[in-house]
């Protein structure tokens, strides 16, 4: 989003202008609940959660600072209440696991991108889902949603170093995940050619 | 480190292009019409006449409306009883 038109709209919020709510929601909706979903793995989950996450915003509004940046704002509320709601549920990290949350795309440009783009998708969708939540969320933070890392170590409530160091253990933990997956599923490809 | 460190890894370039997500269009409809609704109520209980003025406003009149009925009392308790004595 545009920083002026972003600004506006920090400062249209304030005053509690439903039109500018409308576009702030219809901006971040998406990113949030992709976000949300990919940290529980349940939609109902992150329905609620980004509902809740919504209504802090308007709770907030009026006390957001003028300079406030929204995505940022947005992510961190929503990690927060996705960590209140674990410890609040005492859910660890049983809830890791591969489902089929992703409803199909609209545009694909052929039967074989298709194919081979959802297996990718899958892919990294089932190597993340099996990272522990503290290094998935770095990585979607930083690298799905495109928070700096300074940014994204405010979200996590952590320092820049602790950051940098969570996010180069995700990546070296994703890398092996998808290692182990496609040595999971090699086998079976080999099976289905011959 | 920077968010370029992350952009150049193929793996973040993966992550990256994951779908965005939409949830059903009518909750999504549910959620932003309680939103609404909700940035309404705050809005008109932190409206000048409300939240903000009001007490101030009350702070000055309460005071003010006491002393003023507390006046006319004494002053007509005053007057009955100076009537009484003949004056």
């Amino acid at each position: 989003m545009d920083r002026d038109l972003e600004i506006a709209l920090v400062e249209r919020l304030r005053s509690g202008d439903p039109a500018a709510f409308d576009a702030v929601y219809d901006a971040y909706r998406a990113r949030i609940y992709s976000f949300l979903l990919r940290l529980s793995r349940h939609r109902d989950v992150a329905e609620d959660l980004l509902e809740e996450t919504w209504l802090r915003l308007v709770s907030k509004a009026a006390d957001l600072r003028p300079d406030t940046r929204l995505a940022p704002w947005l992510f961190t509320v929503a990690r927060n209440l996705y960590w209140s709601y674990c410890r609040a549920r005492r859910l660890d990290e049983q809830w890791r696991g591969s489902i089929d949350l992703w409803p199909a795309r609209s545009a694909e440009p052929s039967p074989f991108d298709t194919a081979a783009g959802r297996e990718l998708e899958s892919r990294i969708e089932r190597a993340l889902g099996a990272l522990p939540l503290r290094y998935r969320e770095v990585l979607l933070l930083v690298a799905a949603e495109g928070l700096t890392p300074t940014e994204a170590a405010a979200a996590c409530a952590v320092t820049p170093e602790a950051l940098r160091q969570r996010l180069s253990r995700a990546r070296a933990m994703l890398a092996r995940e998808l290692a182990a997956g496609e040595r999971r599923t090699a086998p079976v490809t080999r099976e289905a050619v011959s | 480190m920077n968010s370029d460190h992350f952009a150049d890894d193929r793996l973040a370039d993966a992550i990256a292009s994951l779908p965005v997500v939409d949830l059903d269009p009518a909750r999504a409809e549910e959620i932003r019409a309680r939103s609404r609704a909700a940035l309404g109520r705050h809005a008109r209980s932190r409206s000048p006449w409300t939240a903000a003025a009001w007490p101030a406003w009350r702070r000055v009149l309460e005071p003010a409306l006491v002393a003023g009925v507390s006046a006319a009392f004494l002053l007509e308790v005053v007057g009955r009883a100076l009537s009484l004595e003949g004056f």
